[in-house]
């Protein structure tokens, strides 16, 4: 065998590379062994590398558009280049790529070659080989879409001249309604909204995706544009200019059919999905729906069930330092699907937060981003930055849509590097992101929560009304396993239940004098007592000590990861379904707190003497007391407050609320029209400020969507009928108006869910201690 | 489809989820989001010192104020066992304790057969009727004549019997309360023999009643007397006890030990809440003084050279943060490399500097600027004391730099000032104040901040509204807050906040330190008096006439935007209300002809916003043929809306001629009409140098020098 770098240096787009490129590439790319019939990449795989074959042949299947089969598109051979998509703005593949005989192939990192060439002398040599390799990628595409995939070469050729690629940011308009048509676009990837907008909402026509095409009607009708095509996530397109289109149609009349026979399929899937969701909830999954189509590991917190204790984040920053999961972000309400019911959404709507931690997208942004290569990816699809690589640029913080990457100081401090080079530095700062804690076997938040309502999951396959729309993304197990919530269930049932028996019958016997502290059955429900206090005060241990629990994964080599990612198991291995470490103990711990309570009234029925033992049954009492009502709002308050709040909240974010949402009100009624701004300060301003009307809101039990229906209803019929036309910006006020009617409701009960706990600690302290110098004293000590 | 509507995308950001609505692109931030430390973590920091703090707390009040000895018996004893009995004379192993009431006593069954039998079968006991602790105790006589009752751990003296018998030698009759006899006998039954031994008016009592039938153990008239005593003294003594019993029938009780729980649970408490604020407390100066020890970022000092950005290609990563941290869009990165791509816009500060992670980037020295005051480094005039200058005027067009520098020349006006003493008041038709601040946008608001918290006489006098400089901006527009090195001075809020936001703090900080600020007076002269100390007198035409008044100091917080550059040609009367020089909302000339005039960042954000309107037409004539100042994405989306149709750009125009239809646009090919409702003039704005050389502050000139930083 020879050098492959011999060949690979003088292939021609890495031929312009300089000494100091070709030394970075050369320490990143790989060469692969491959047999025949193995897969050098899997359709969606992430596409951050391109391949050069150095002997063998590498066949490049797809999926047409239309098709069900995937066909052979073209075949590489020694020398050609394959996988080129990479060189644009990465995204997934598109097709798969298999061996076809023994080959030897190199993967080349894709940004890192884009980088050399840019800095390199040898530019310009590299940019037209880089743009020939762009239009070899572009006609591969071109050969699965609808509206390409059957023009003959010559036919590809003329659209392949005139094609334009372009690159999209999120929330840009591609077009707006009333530009003149430029033509066909076609998706390559992300995501496009089709939307008119009026003065107050957002009317959206149809989501695109890869491989769809838009804006046909209009370029051949030569009409100005109907409508708004705004990219929701990064988004690359290509553009077929309108005199091109015309020519393409007039020469292949088929084609036309083609496009629209599939826009009208995709059409009645979306209208039926998003319809569905929209009629029950305005915080529906389709808002952002590019985080659903890019996340691959999305945390969602299940408001109807999270405590609001914050043990996730605690954990987080009790592992690494600086807490990455900021508990606060946009809310929406969706069904889970389970695979067991064969993707239909099941069970009620969950109220589901999406909180400030990486969701691991698909084609990551700020890996796309990062100038010195400190953000990877390894085979499952975790996206990790190393530490050491990272120079505190800010760069993928500022990149990611969703601030989940956040900049914290090095823990250790900055470390100055050797004179001479000045990357062997460390900064005084870093970049922190989730990486789904890859050195334990599962995420710490996960494991920490005392609810188990925190759940990782892939919208594409877990949210039944993304997959109706995008498609179901991939493959695997869900993330939704059979739940032990029953079995938790039962547990506390049981516990309740064998308390309140043996706590009543014990408080009998101890009334008719049958049991006395002292003595007999008495004493050994005092012993029982005992030894269930420090049992519960040793929940502790796994509440927070991280390490009882988080076990360390067992380190595997790489090459074995790689070998088992290839064949599909490397996954496996994983992500079957973290579970919460924390509820268990939880549970645990108020049964034996009933438990314990019985044996208390058993050892000393409900006398309280003013003296030590008396003090130790109040400590006692006060404990329990407030245990009895934590565990009560634990499971009461979590539902109601999920109906009050629009988005996921800190406290400290709602003390500077009601500020905000004045001023917001204030707002949104400047430069209304006269009827608003007095239906604003007539009725929204009292409703907003009424004492009362937080208490009346709750006990309504009313959602905030239900309020504001009631609240239009009063609206409209104080005005009976008059000035229908002069209501714009009234939907934006009411909204507010709700919302303040709320906040101290959400803060309230927020108060009330964190509140009892420290208490509960610091008197369990006190409870301790009295234990402690009761038996002393009862076994005859000093 | 049917209409999946999207709510309205709301003016606050945080509200609901990404809008998609054209136009409004939310990438990639300019600022890394940094870590927080939110409640979540903070919760439970100072729990664990206060429970512990606790705990120890009830254990030593505990310790210290009981007796473990005495906290095992179940209750004090009678007075009769008080003396002799420790709690091993009873409790001896795990012998029931009336086992050892033979120690002492000598046998005396009971009377009763029926007793008798019981107690033959060991059912009935001593303390089966005398418990230890918790009995009724009984009436001792003494040879005194004073009569006790007593029971456990106490005694009282019982006074007024009718016979009060004095024996030779204590003597004692023990009560046995009917609830001892309850067991067997019923006590309401009247046939039951024990009707006889309770006195009749006692039913209220229940349990407690005392029996009287003390023959228990000693028949009242037969042999069985052994010692000493005669029929007829026990019988006396029989007969006060019963009498006792009828006056005191329950038996005095020792009072309650001084222990309180709530006492201890409060000692708790306390340790508690204060353990958990010093662990807060010391947590907190910790943290302020690994704060304080961190470099601050000096002050920003107005620049007295041009400085410009130097990069080393080799080593620049091209990681886009000097670009982020650039207020005015002067770096970009091109082929991964940083390059400075508009020299002249550089204001000098650092900031790209110090944000550039591996030293590629650093700032270079160039030649001195000529357009700013001279002034020293707590902004005083050179030329004229007792004169400031704050804010845009001197170099520094950042919002933030504004605020600080009016705060610093505020406290240095204070300071003079106390250095100098007080002063007399003025007349009512020239009143002496401490400080004029002229102007109120950022740094004269600040200033005027300052000035009301060091106790200055402050008279704030702005020729239009407050902060007019920033309603100007169109509507919704960003205020960047820069990413570092300036520290923020004072109350002036500014974070990442729309203009509107930043307005209303404002617009709230006035009326709650109810700054006095003087809208609509136009000063018109600053002159200053001689004199041993400086005085100024300030000349200000108001909507109610001119007015005067005399100050020992003056802020200059002009602002550059203060006075926009016009057009060198006639506007007929007729149209001038048409002719506008700064855009407040854009969605008033919805619907509308539009003819911008110029092209520089004002130019271009307010000719964005008006086509974002529906209906209306952009025009845009600019002298030059090619964009050449202004910010990259500004530039980027008037390019993207010209080419869209939705801004017509007339570069390399001059405005003619103004007609009631019609603007006149002379071009290099001839004149071009373009209809017109309204014209937006943005041609930059003057620097009020007139104004200030008069009032005496003066330009630093090239060659002048450079004026040393005190």
């Amino acid at each position: 065998m020879t050098d492959p770098w011999a060949l690979l240096w003088s292939t021609p787009v890495l031929r312009g590379l300089d000494e100091a490129a070709r030394r970075t590439v050369a320490a990143a790319a790989r060469v692969r062994t491959l047999t025949a019939g193995q897969l050098v990449f899997g359709e969606h795989d992430p596409a951050d590398a391109f391949y050069v074959v150095i002997e063998g042949a590498v066949e490049l299947r797809a999926q047409r558009r239309g098709d069900e089969q995937r066909s052979v598109l073209r075949t590489a051979a020694p020398g050609d280049t394959f996988g080129e998509e990479a060189l644009g703005d990465g995204g997934g593949r598109r097709g798969q790529a298999v061996a076809r005989e023994p080959t030897r192939v190199a993967e080349l990192p894709a940004a890192l070659v884009l980088r050399g060439a840019g800095r390199s002398g040898g530019a310009p040599l590299a940019e037209r080989e880089l743009r020939r390799l762009r239009r070899q990628a572009t006609a591969d595409l071109l050969r699965t879409m609808a509206a390409t995939r059957a023009l003959d070469e010559a036919e590809l050729d003329r659209v392949l001249d005139a094609v334009q690629s372009r690159a999209v940011a999120r929330g840009t308009a591609i077009y707006a309604s009333g530009d003149p048509p430029d033509g066909l676009w076609l998706v390559v990837d992300g995501l496009v909204q089709l939307q008119t907008e009026d003065d107050d909402r957002i009317h959206v026509r149809a989501y695109l995706t890869r491989g769809d095409g838009f804006g046909d009607d209009e370029a051949l009708a030569g009409e100005a544009r109907g409508c708004t095509a705004v990219a929701m996530g990064e988004t690359r397109l290509l553009l077929l200019p309108a005199a091109l289109l015309r020519s393409l149609v007039d020469r292949n009349p088929g084609l036309l059919d083609r496009i629209r026979r599939i826009a009208a399929d995709r059409q009645a899937v979306q209208s039926q999905a998003v319809g569905a969701a929209a009629a029950r909830s305005t915080q529906h999954v389709f808002k952002d729906l590019y985080r659903m189509q890019m996340a691959r590991s999305l945390l969602v917190i299940d408001q109807d069930t999270c405590v609001r204790c914050g043990h996730c984040a605690w954990t987080c920053e009790a592992l690494y330092g600086t807490s990455r999961l900021v508990r606060r972000g946009d809310k929406i309400l969706t069904a889970l699907s389970t695979p067991a019911r064969g993707g239909a959404a099941s069970g009620s709507l969950r109220s589901l937060m999406l909180p400030n931690s990486c969701q691991h997208c698909k084609n990551p942004v700020c890996m796309i981003d990062c100038p010195t290569g400190a953000i990877g990816r390894d085979p499952e699809g975790e996206v990790f930055i190393r530490d050491s690589l990272c120079t505190g640029c800010g760069n993928c913080a500022k990149a990611c849509p969703w601030e989940n990457i956040r900049m914290a100081p090095r823990p250790g401090g900055a470390r100055a590097g050797r004179a001479d080079d000045p990357m062997t530095s460390l900064s005084a700062e870093l970049a922190t992101k989730c990486d789904l804690c890859r050195g334990y076997e599962a995420p710490g938040c996960v494991q920490a929560c005392p609810t188990g309502s925190i759940v990782r999951l892939d919208p594409a396959r877990d949210v039944a009304e993304v997959a109706a729309v995008l498609g179901p993304a991939s493959e695997g197990p869900g993330a939704r396993k059979t739940s032990r919530g029953w079995l938790h269930g039962a547990l506390r049932g049981l516990g309740v239940a064998a308390g309140l028996g043996l706590g009543i019958t014990a408080l009998r016997l101890q009334q008719v004098g049958a049991w006395k502290p002292g003595v007999g059955p008495g004493l050994d429900a005092g012993v029982v007592a005992a030894v269930g206090v420090l049992a519960l005060v040793s929940y502790a241990a796994p509440k927070r000590i991280v390490g009882l629990w988080m076990r360390r994964r067992r380190p595997r080599s790489a090459a074995r990861r790689l070998a088992e990612a290839a064949e599909g198991r490397g996954a496996g291995s994983r992500e079957t379904s973290p579970r919460s470490q924390v509820r268990g103990w939880l549970s645990l711990h108020l049964v034996l707190g009933m438990i314990t309570m019985a044996a208390v009234l058993g050892h000393a029925g409900l006398r309280l003497p003013s003296n030590p033992a008396g003090s130790l049954a109040l400590a006692f009492w006060t404990v329990s007391a407030l245990g009895v009502l934590g565990a009560l709002g634990y499971r009461l308050i979590p539902r109601r407050l999920a109906r009050l709040e629009r988005r996921g909240d800190l406290p400290e974010d709602l003390v500077a609320e009601r500020k905000a949402l004045l001023d917001r009100l204030f707002m949104q009624a400047s430069g209304r029209d006269e009827l608003v701004k007095a239906i604003a300060s007539r009725v929204l301003v009292p409703y907003a400020r009424a004492v009362l009307g937080p208490l009346a809101l709750l006990a309504s039990g009313r959602r905030l969507a239900d309020e504001e229906a009631r609240l239009h209803a009063m609206i409209d019929a104080m005005r009976e009928g008059r000035g229908q036309g002069r209501l714009a910006g009234l939907d934006a006020l009411v909204r507010t108006a709700v919302e303040l009617r709320a906040l101290p409701l959400r803060r309230g009960l927020t108060a009330l869910l964190r509140g009892w706990l420290p208490l509960h600690i610091v008197v369990s302290a006190v409870v301790v201690a009295l234990l402690g110098l009761h038996v002393v004293v009862m076994l005859g000590g000093p | 489809m049917n209409d999946p509507s999207h709510d309205p995308p709301g003016d606050d950001r945080r509200d609901g989820m990404f809008s998609a609505r054209a136009g409004q692109p939310v990438g990639r931030r300019r600022i890394a989001p940094r870590a927080e430390e939110t409640s979540d973590v903070r919760r439970f920091r100072g729990v664990l010192w206060a429970a512990v703090a606790a705990g120890l707390a009830v254990l030593v009040a505990m310790v210290v104020t009981i007796d473990p000895a005495t906290e095992r018996t179940p209750g004090p004893l009678s007075k009769s066992h008080q003396a002799a009995a420790t709690c091993a004379s009873c409790h001896v192993d795990d012998q029931p304790p009336a086992a050892r009431c033979g120690s002492c006593h000598e046998p005396h069954p009971s009377t009763r057969p029926g007793h008798r039998r019981l107690a033959g079968a060991g059912a009935l006991v001593c303390t089966s009727c005398h418990p230890a602790h918790a009995g009724h105790g009984g009436v001792a006589f003494t040879p005194s004549g004073t009569v006790w009752r007593f029971g456990p751990g106490a005694q009282e003296e019982v006074e007024g019997l009718r016979v009060v018998p004095k024996p030779a030698a204590e003597k004692r009759v023990p009560i046995v309360a009917v609830e001892r006899c309850g067991r067997c006998h019923d006590p309401q039954a009247k046939d039951d023999p024990i009707a006889a031994c309770l006195l009749g008016d006692q039913r209220e009592l229940g349990g407690a009643r005392p029996t009287v039938c003390f023959d228990e153990h000693r028949a009242f008239g037969g042999v069985a007397f052994s010692r000493g005593e005669g029929v007829y003294a026990r019988s006396r003594l029989w007969a006060a006890a019963r009498e006792v019993a009828g006056v005191a029938p329950v038996a005095p009780h020792a009072p309650a030990k001084p222990q309180s729980a709530g006492w201890w649970l409060g000692v708790a408490a306390l340790a508690a809440v204060a353990a958990w604020g010093l662990a807060r407390g010391v947590a907190w100066l910790l943290r302020r003084r690994q704060r304080s020890l961190a470099p601050r970022p000096a002050a920003a000092q107005p620049p007295k050279i041009r400085r410009l950005p130097q990069i080393d290609t080799t080593t620049c990563i091209g990681c886009h943060a000097c670009v982020d941290a650039c207020p005015y869009d002067v770096l970009e990165v091109r082929s991964f490399v940083a390059v400075v791509v508009r020299p002249d816009d550089c204001c000098g500060l650092t900031l790209c500097e110090q944000r550039c992670p591996n030293g590629s980037l650093v700032i270079t020295d160039g030649e001195p600027i000529e357009d700013r005051p001279r002034v020293d480094a707590a902004l005083q005039s050179l030329d004229t004391p007792g004169l400031y200058v704050a804010g845009d005027l001197t170099g520094l067009p950042l919002i933030r730099n504004a605020i600080n520098q009016g705060a610093l020349a505020a406290r240095a006006a204070a300071a003079s000032l106390r250095a100098e003493g007080a002063a007399a008041v003025g007349t009512d038709a020239a009143p002496l104040v401490d400080l004029v601040v002229v102007g109120s946008g950022p740094a004269g608001l600040s200033a005027s901040l300052a000035a009301a918290e060091a106790g200055l006489r402050t008279v704030t006098l702005e020729q239009g509204s407050v902060a007019e400089s920033i309603r100007s901006f169109p509507r919704g527009k960003l205020v960047f807050d820069q990413p570092l090195g300036l520290p923020l001075e004072g109350d002036l809020w500014l974070r990442e906040a729309t203009k509107e936001e930043l307005l209303g703090q404002w617009r709230r900080i006035i009326r709650a330190r109810r700054l006095p600020i003087e809208e609509g007076a136009r000063v018109t002269a600053v002159r200053a008096a001689g004199g041993p100390t400086p005085r100024f007198e300030v000349r200000a035409e108001t909507p109610s006439g001119s007015r005067r008044w005399i100050a020992r100091r003056v802020i200059l917080a002009l602002g550059r935007r203060g006075t926009p550059r016009k057009l060198e040609l006639a506007i007929p009367e007729a149209v001038s209300d048409r002719v506008h020089y700064s855009l407040a909302d854009a969605r008033s000339f919805a619907g509308r002809k539009v003819l911008v005039v110029g092209l520089g960042d004002v130019a271009m954000e307010a000719a964005i916003a008006l086509a974002r309107q529906p209906g209306t037409t952009v025009t845009v004539s600019y002298r030059g043929r090619e964009f050449r100042r202004g910010k990259g994405r500004n530039i980027e989306h008037v390019q993207r809306l010209a080419a869209a149709g939705r801004i017509e750009l007339r570069l390399g125009t001059e405005v003619e001629r103004i007609d009631e239809g019609m603007i006149v646009l002379r071009a290099a090919e001839g004149l071009v009409q373009v209809p017109w409702d309204a014209m937006l003039v943005m041609i930059g704005s003057l620097a009020p140098w007139g104004f200030l050389e008069a009032a005496g502050v003066a330009r630093a000139r090239v060659g002048a020098g450079i004026v040393p930083v005190g």
